[in-house]
């Protein structure tokens, strides 16, 4: 990051000294120098200006008519160079960063600049709550030099950790968003992480508060019981414990097929298995489902669709250290990464050019909606994080099957959109069809239990009408 | 070759008929007479029986009762997916599946598992430690709801009707406890030894079961394909360890009264061994049982008591003596022959050779009458003449080692093809038996 600076003057000889200052700070780029306000002004306004090194006493206005005249001017990108201290209260009024009285030590100078730097670093991370976290997480583990910043366990808490300090930003539904952010601190190399612990949240409101239990895998109740089925070794027999209880309260185990007791297991009997029976439906099964049951949203989800989170620590890199101290920014932008997936605009955008590209040149073209009927059933089991991995995996497998000209992109998550150029609906219709096979496949090899609805609908594209007409009728004539 | 023809020449007629009384006293009653004087009362009992096997069938549709279909098994989950294939295309339509895994090492939980998910497979069970074929069977047993359990092996598959009719006969006669179905070799082309058992296999089925049932002294319904009245096994208490659990099994169900019958008309394919080694370790296995059941566990059925019955006592006395007695019996007499004829016993073993092959062409005569579909069955006939040697010296060699290893040494007890803790318990429980005897 470098800061663009000009400085106002008046004194040569103290522009000379103020240059030379400048060109000391690694951080600032100086851009020009103006001898009184006007100059200023022009500066200001001609040039993208992050700082001003303003002299009060100029020859043709005070440092305060700059600031009231130049329009793009922020009074906190100004530093004040006065040659007396009267005008300090006044200033900070105005807001100016930092107030220097002439003449100043080298270490006064640097001070100012430290702090305008940290300030323009706040400044910016204002545009993203994640870049704030981000720097307030890395200040947090510098001062307080922590070595190894670990979650601690907390029962109330979403993930049934906090992080300290940072987790407490967050309300009780975007707790979980705190191991995502850190992760991206280590990811632009402000942190390092280590392995602390795994668990598994909800699929669908990531609270990590789960019931685990057996259910029926016919009719889901979770009303089951199991028995240990013996084996007695001298006549083969073999069934439940109950058979060899001959009555009740008696703790003998007798053979019901050849009237032995049993003595000693491993030597005439053993319990090679045990079998579960729903007191709901009377099924009988080995393999219960077994289900976590949230007690956040109350969703209930089979175990195999979980999906394993890993816990870890974090150590500051060098390049986090000096984001703590404010001498890097923290620019890593916001938390959405479906953005380049499911796209209205920009395909709306492509169509436009489409039909501005056919009024010019004689050539067909088609577009084309597919929709997934019932994938949002999938959705409910896998949860957003899955159902999102899916979408984009989707999407990129669709992707090898069209043309490089082509344009695909999802409208939502139900509904794919695609652009096929220079092609007829007879074309495109095998494309289509070539793309519903694909997206069929790869849900039918993963999801064995789910079978994909999809309907799709075509239309060649038309110069007569924008892109937004013809996108809601592409949307209308849904069969 | 004129020395051969010179050496019968002398022997004549009466020579010859001294040389090979086995064949012609023991054998050629047995097997040859017997097949045709049977394929002439056969075809006369179909034709008087057809009415009857119409109402049967009639009636085993009206009631469509629910058959529970077992499937007891280690390291077959290879197996499971054509096996419910084969089932999926059956005719009769009203049964469920249970597949037993007994502690496999092999994926069959995870392939069973997924069947049952998918509904292929009604009840997919476990056990995570062995405990032996008996046992398995025995746990299907236990929860199996059918009126009917039809036992197989997962390595089989079915002719399309085959489910059907096996449960026909139970509609045919009453108190039927048990009907066998055929079972052919599935493999029977790929090399001599499968062609070699494909032929036995008719043999065994199209013929000798077929006597045994109208005779009625069936002594086996196979594990490989047999169907049972459930109510009947459950009060029987299922099978005991085994091997040869099958042969014992049929024998608990005549010592209640009930009948076993044999069907040539549900056919049930099964992959044979592929070599001679691994073919005399079954027939071993197969053979060790005689001994087992019939002299140490059963022998009851072999002296008056209060089981016994004539039709009983005659099953296990022809099994005995064609078996083991005839067999033991056959290398003595071969020993003799050798001892007197000495250098001239190499005529004898040539013209052996063409009557035994001309005996098997003519018996196979029979089981070409007696079988559905005749014309598969003529590519057999150029292997006829090994077959000689196939049943005459290798089963025959096979089994007497079994027999005597047996006899003397117990070896079934240690055989791994039951789990040491079974074979320890079951072993100890017929010494309890012998003891009772040898006390009356």
């Amino acid at each position: 990051m470098e800061l663009n600076c000009i400085i106002v003057e008046d004194d040569p000889l103290f522009r000379i000294i103020l240059k030379r200052n400048v060109e000391k700070q690694s951080v600032l780029n100086f851009i020009g120098a103006a001898e009184n306000g006007r100059e200023a002004i022009k500066l200001v306004n001609e040039k993208s200006v992050d700082l001003v090194f303003l002299d009060i006493g100029l020859p043709d206005m005070t440092g305060f008519d700059v600031i009231d005249r130049a329009e793009d001017l922020d009074p906190g990108k100004v530093i004040i160079i006065s040659g007396s201290k009267e005008d300090g209260i006044k200033a900070f009024d105005y807001g100016v960063t930092d107030y220097i009285v002439k003449p100043f030590e080298e270490e006064r100078f640097n001070e100012a600049i430290g702090r305008f730097v940290r300030d323009v670093g706040r400044s910016k991370k204002s545009v993203s709550f994640v870049d704030r976290m981000i720097e307030k997480s890395l200040e947090y583990i510098y001062t307080r030099q922590i070595r190894d910043f670990e979650p601690l366990s907390f029962r109330n808490a979403k993930l049934g950790y906090i992080y300290p300090m940072v987790t407490a930003n967050f309300d009780f539904e975007r707790e979980d968003q705190v191991p995502k952010i850190l992760d991206i601190a280590v990811e632009e190399g402000f942190l390092t992480s280590e392995y602390y612990d795994s668990f598994y949240t909800c699929n669908h409101c990531s609270n990590s508060y789960l019931h685990f239990r057996e259910s029926c895998p016919n009719c889901h109740s979770t009303n089951i019981e199991s028995e240990d089925q013996i084996h007695h070794f001298s006549c083969a027999y073999m069934g439940p414990r109950s058979d060899f209880e001959k009555s009740q309260g008696s703790r003998d185990l007798v053979c019901p097929k050849c009237d032995k007791t049993l003595t000693h297991i491993g030597v005439d009997y053993d319990k090679p298995s045990e079998i579960f029976e729903c007191n709901q439906c009377n099924e009988m099964f080995q393999d219960p489902l077994v289900k976590a049951k949230c007690r956040n949203c109350n969703s209930d989800i089979k175990v195999e669709n979980l999906v394993k989170k890993r816990l870890m620590s974090y150590q500051l890199t060098s390049l986090g250290k000096d984001a703590a101290k404010g001498q890097v920014a923290v620019d890593v932008g916001e938390l959405d990464t479906m953005l380049d997936v499911i796209d209205k605009a920009y395909f709306k955008h492509t169509l436009a050019k489409e039909i501005e590209r056919k009024k010019e040149a004689d050539f067909e073209s088609a577009i084309a909606s597919i929709y997934l009927e019932n994938i949002s059933e999938l959705y409910d089991q896998l949860g957003e994080q899955r159902s999102n991995n899916l979408v984009r995996e989707l999407y990129e497998v669709v992707l090898n099957e069209v043309n490089r000209s082509d344009e695909i992109i999802f409208k939502n998550m139900v509904t794919l959109w695609l652009l096929i150029t220079e092609s007829d609906l007879r074309q495109a219709d095998a494309i289509t069809g070539k793309v519903i096979k694909r997206i069929k496949e790869l849900l039918d090899d993963n999801n064995p239990n789910f079978t994909l609805k999809i309907s799709k609908n075509l239309q060649p594209v038309e110069t007569g009408k924008s892109a937004d007409e013809q996108l809601s009728q592409l949307d209308m004539g849904k069969d | 070759m004129a020395d051969f023809f010179q050496f019968w020449n002398n022997q004549g007629i009466e020579g010859f008929l001294t040389i090979f009384w086995f064949y012609f006293i023991l054998e050629f009653p047995r097997y040859l007479l017997l097949a045709y004087v049977f394929l002439v009362i056969h075809k006369i009992k179909t034709h008087f029986n057809k009415e009857n096997y119409e109402n049967a069938k009639r009636q085993l549709w009206n009631e469509h009762p629910l058959i529970s279909i077992i499937v007891p098994g280690k390291d077959e989950g290879k197996n499971y997916y054509k096996l419910v294939r084969t089932l999926e295309e059956q005719t009769y339509d009203n049964f469920e599946i249970i597949v037993i895994d007994d502690g496999s090492e092999d994926n069959s939980e995870l392939i069973g598992r997924d069947l049952e998910r998918n509904g292929k497979i009604d009840l997919f069970l476990r056990n995570e430690t062995r405990g032996g074929k008996a046992s398995a069977a025995n746990l299907a047993l236990r929860y199996a709801t059918g009126k009917y359990i039809v036992h197989l092996d997962a390595d089989s598959s079915f002719n399309r009707d085959a489910i059907e009719e096996i449960l026909v006969p139970f509609y045919e006669e009453e108190k039927v406890g048990a009907v066998g179905g055929a079972i052919e070799a599935k493999n029977s082309g790929q090399n001599l030894v499968t062609t070699f058992q494909a032929i036995e296999y008719f043999n065994i089925f199209a013929t000798g079961r077929m006597i045994a049932d109208s005779l009625g002294i069936l002594r086996i319904v196979s594990g490989a394909f047999g169907a049972f009245r459930r109510d009947l096994l459950v009060e029987l208490g299922g099978w005991d360890v085994g091997p040869g659990l099958d042969g014992d099994l049929t024998l608990k169900i005549r010592k209640k009264g009930y009948k076993i019958t044999f069907t040539h008309l549900a056919i049930c394919l099964t992959n044979v061994p592929t070599s001679f080694t691994k073919l005399a370790k079954q027939r071993v296995r197969w053979s060790r049982s005689l001994i087992r059941f019939r002299f140490r566990k059963h022998r009851d059925l072999l002296f008056p008591s209060d089981n016994f019955s004539l039709s009983n006592f005659f099953a296990v006395v022809e099994n005995v003596f064609y078996n083991f007695i005839l067999n033991l019996l056959w290398w003595v007499y071969l020993i003799v022959l050798a001892l007197y004829f000495k250098a001239e016993f190499g005529y004898l073993i040539i013209g052996g050779m063409f009557l035994y092959s001309l005996s098997k062409i003519i018996e196979f005569g029979a089981i070409i009458a007696l079988s559905a579909n005749k014309s598969d069955k003529a590519k057999y006939i150029p292997y006829l003449p090994g077959m000689t040697f196939y049943v005459g010296l290798f089963l025959r060699g096979v089994r007497s080692y079994a027999y005597i290893r047996e006899l003397f040494f117990y070896d079934s007890y240690k055989d791994a093809w039951n789990p040491n803790k079974t074979s320890r318990a079951a072993r100890k429980l017929e010494d309890e038996i012998k003891k009772v005897f040898q006390g009356n």
